[in-house]
């Protein structure tokens, strides 16, 4: 009952937020030199007047204040606006390219936590050994390759010499490897990072101490006991980076052709399409609002304490 | 275990780097053929064409179609042919897109078609010049559109017509201003009355923008607009990624050889390389930074196209520095155009002399361009009023940003403080327009107007959307109005000759270099006809025989 109460008021709180980003995004946009009709249709044969007739017809003359109201209005009733650039409903792009994007998303988490989670707690249980500086080492290539980079070499090798994965395109399972592998490996660095640092500091807790003095098996120290209380920042970390890819991911999209989000926002960006980037960044907002929900949620069922909380009705 | 486990890790990661800096062995490609085109199949009975005063395309360096050849009858082909974009397709609409006419070229038919400079008949079989003002098309008696209703003149009424009232943006509308009236004289007889005399109107009718759509399918639906006349009927769009094509086998033509079509964008040029290279896609369009891999891969073929514009620098006439003569012919011989052009790689950009698209109508052969001599550079900025103050050159795109830095250097040995300026797109646009001309000097890349008074008129006209020197003359004005209307092909072409030469007089754009670039097909591929126009590249007979 009171986990209900927790939801409903995070998912009221959320509406403030999304208000304030939409007023940044819009004001942000509608104040940069140019516009959508001069991106998209400048430099062609339309004469001045027409291109201000054109403005009129979109509604770009009115002062940005009418025009963010207007936006918003249409908003609550559903309609997400409507893209200049692209002459169609942002509400048809954004989820047009949305299954693109939540496959890529997922797949790179789980690539991300699949690589990460194993490779921390060893690096961890083998603090300061080879094994941990070539972990460390691994983490650090991870966090520091461009993703570009990694995208082009693993198409040059798997797609192209080994002919193993197609080197774009969103075409079913296999063509989700390559571009989930280089979404997973940008993020596999902070996780396991992440996940060594949480570890280290449940081995070395009195509680485990206790555990093994009490003759409970090494395997059952590290993955009943220490894993399951360091899961906390390791699934917030998690939580964080779905958030982020589930915005898209331009880079890894454009490398691999991959028709998702983020080129959509990239598009809408360098045509000053100012409904479309409002729409995406509303949508990436509540993206990860919710995720970051969920994360708290889920906090209960890894943590007892915290499900104690809120049964008594204290915050998480 | 725990160890081997760390050693494997590292072995991955050393094996990926060498997969990245490991070269490919491959022989020297051969280099193409110039083959026929496979171009659309035109009706062999001619028209009654007057006599054109168009832009000749220019020629690709080497070999503008698909160097295969002819198709062999008996050989089989692959089922669908896949391209390669740059760019994500936003829209369909050719006469409200203007990026690119890849799809509406595969999608519908004008009502000519202009093949090296000649008109082709297309949905017009014959056309007459009846006065000045008027012209008067037959059209063809077999075509339908994708929908199967019948092509007839209400729907190149419509075209023309209702439809660039009613669509908004409509580029096309801004192009044919100097259409009056349409009128259909019977069902398959349409006359056009024209408000001025325009000497590019049949060009005009021939572009892949003056595509014709139907009456009854605009009217149906809020995609009735994606049907045409054309061979290739649109199956999906997914804005931005993709356009799927199906063969439409109503087509009045020759019938294209595989039965599906698509346009897939590949935005990284790396990305869009190995896509051919792993027979992904048939072909690939413009790709950069990899020649020497196109030129040595044996499993691929490029064809290296010649850019009908050209990189220029220009100046701002309103400017108190820039807007003296003697300073911009200062700039003009203190740029080492070798030099621009060794920064740039030899094999991306070759030199030009005027700022006119290459063999296109109307270019002056005789023009020698500037070239580099410091001494008269110093002599000029000593007369100029040059104040020593530091002159920004306004840039965009890397090979402008390249072309700008060589510069300042330049001007630094004549004692110009310059600095470069790099913009985005929308600054470039927003800051260098004809009303708000913010900057001093400009390093851009100029795309060459379809017709020759398109390219003039954009760039010197009063108010002209690309006039980026911010000039206006009423002499220059009158001139490039009594080109537009001039009769005799001779007389119009010595209009623009002249034109040219004035701007190389009063320097007020630079022509620096012409970018050359590598379009990429498979082996195997054939019938695409690789144009100078970076937008008009042809894939309505593309195809790839099966060995």
């Amino acid at each position: 009952m009171h986990m209900h109460r927790y939801v409903l008021k995070r998912i009221v709180l959320l509406i403030p937020v999304l208000i304030a980003v939409s007023f940044i995004v819009f004001m942000l946009v509608s104040l940069a030199p140019g516009d959508a009709v001069t991106a998209t249709a400048g430099g062609t044969d339309l004469t001045e007047e027409q291109l201000n007739e054109l403005r009129d017809y979109y509604g770009l003359n009115d002062s940005v204040f009418v025009q963010y109201f207007r936006y918003m209005k249409n908003f609550v009733t559903g309609d997400m606006g409507y893209s200049i650039s692209f002459k169609e409903q942002v509400s048809v792009l954004y989820f047009q390219r949305f299954p693109a994007t939540i496959a890529l998303a997922f797949t790179s988490v789980v690539f991300s936590v699949v690589l990460a989670i194993p490779l921390g707690i060893i690096s961890a249980l083998k603090a300061d050994s080879l094994a941990d500086n070539a972990i460390t080492v691994a983490a650090l290539f991870g966090i520091s390759m461009p993703g570009f980079w990694i995208g082009l070499v693993l198409i040059l090798f798997f797609s192209l010499r080994l002919g193993w994965f197609p080197p774009g395109e969103f075409k079913g399972i296999k063509s989700l490897i390559l571009p989930g592998f280089t979404g997973g490996i940008m993020f596999m660095g902070a996780l396991m990072r992440q996940t060594r640092s949480s570890m280290l500091d449940c081995l070395n807790a009195d509680y485990l101490r206790t555990a093994r003095s009490k003759g409970v098996s090494k395997r059952d120290v590290v993955t009943v006991h220490a894993f399951r209380n360091a899961l906390i920042p390791i699934v917030a970390t998690a939580g964080i980076q779905l958030g982020i890819l589930l915005g898209g991911s331009a880079i890894t999209e454009a490398v691999f052709n991959w028709p998702g989000v983020g080129r959509l926002i990239v598009n809408a960006i360098n045509t000053m399409d100012t409904q479309l980037i409002c729409g995406c960044v509303i949508m990436q907002t509540t993206m990860i609002s919710l995720i970051m929900l969920l994360v708290d949620i889920l906090y209960a069922f890894i943590d007892p304490r915290i499900k104690a909380k809120y049964a008594k009705g204290g915050r998480a | 275990m725990k160890k081997t486990l760390s050693l494997v890790l590292c072995l991955c990661l050393v094996l990926s780097l060498f997969a990245a800096c490991g070269g490919k062995t491959a022989e020297p490609a051969k280099p193409a053929d110039n083959g026929p085109a496979q171009a659309p199949s035109a009706p062999s009975a001619p028209g009654t064409p007057s006599a054109p005063s168009e832009a000749t395309p220019a020629p690709a360096v080497s070999g503008s179609t698909s160097s295969s050849g002819e198709v062999k009858k008996a050989a089989e082909y692959k089922d669908t042919f896949v391209i390669g974009g740059l760019t994500g397709a936003t829209g369909i609409d050719p006469q409200t897109y203007s990026s690119d006419y890849y799809g509406a070229q595969l999608v519908y038919d004008p009502l000519l078609t202009n093949k090296d400079g000649e008109f082709q008949p297309a949905l017009a079989t014959e056309w007459e010049k009846t006065d000045d003002y008027t012209y008067v098309f037959k059209l063809r008696k077999d075509v339908t559109f994708q929908d199967g209703s019948k092509f007839t003149a209400d729907d190149v009424v419509y075209t023309f017509g209702e439809r660039m009232l009613e669509v908004p943006g409509n580029t096309t509308a801004g192009k044919l201003k100097c259409i009056e009236k349409v009128e259909a004289v019977d069902d398959y007889t349409v006359k056009f009355t024209l408000n001025s005399l325009n000497q590019d109107f049949l060009l005009f009718m021939a572009q892949p923008y003056s595509a014709i759509f139907s009456r009854k399918a605009c009217a149906s639906g809020e995609n009735g607009f994606w049907i045409g006349t054309g061979p290739w009927k649109i199956s999906n769009f997914v804005p931005g990624i993709k356009i799927e094509y199906e063969r439409y086998d109503g087509f009045w033509g020759e019938l294209p050889k595989p039965s599906k079509m698509a346009y897939v964008c590949y935005p990284e040029d790396a990305a869009r390389l190995v896509a051919v290279q792993s027979g992904e896609v048939d072909c690939a369009l413009t790709v950069s930074g990899a020649n020497e891999e196109i030129e040595n891969d044996k499993t691929i073929r490029g064809v290296k196209v010649r850019d009908v514009g050209v990189f220029m620098c220009c100046f701002n006439t309103k400017d108190p520095i820039c807007g003296d003569l003697n300073f911009r012919k200062a700039v003009a011989y203190a740029i080492d155009y070798d030099e621009l052009i060794d920064a740039a790689g030899a094999d991306s950009v070759e030199p030009v002399s005027t700022f006119w698209g290459y063999g296109s109508y109307g270019e002056n052969k005789e023009l020698q361009g500037y070239h580099y001599d410091l001494e008269k550079a110093k002599e000029y900025i000593a007369q100029s009023n040059y104040d020593g103050s530091t002159i920004s050159i306004m840039c965009f795109i890397p090979t402008n940003v390249l072309n700008a830095t060589v510069i300042v250097e330049r001007l630094a040995d004549i004692g110009v403080n310059a600095v470069v300026d790099e913009r985005d797109f929308m600054g470039i646009i927003t800051n260098t327009s004809f009303a708000n001309p913010q900057h001093q000097m400009l390093c851009f890349n100029s795309s060459f107007g379809v017709s020759p008074d398109d390219a003039v008129r954009a760039v010197f006209y009063t108010g002209g959307s690309s006039n980026r020197a911010a000039f206006s003359d009423p002499e220059l004005d009158a001139k490039i109005d009594a080109a537009l209307v001039e009769p005799d092909s001779a007389k119009r072409e010595a209009i623009y000759q002249e034109i040219q030469k004035f701007n190389e007089d009063n320097v007020l754009y630079i022509p620096l270099d012409r970018s050359l670039y590598f379009c990429v097909e498979g082996l195997n591929a054939s019938g695409i006809v690789w144009s100078s126009r970076n937008a008009y590249h042809n894939f309505r007979y593309a195809c790839v025989a099966i060995p």
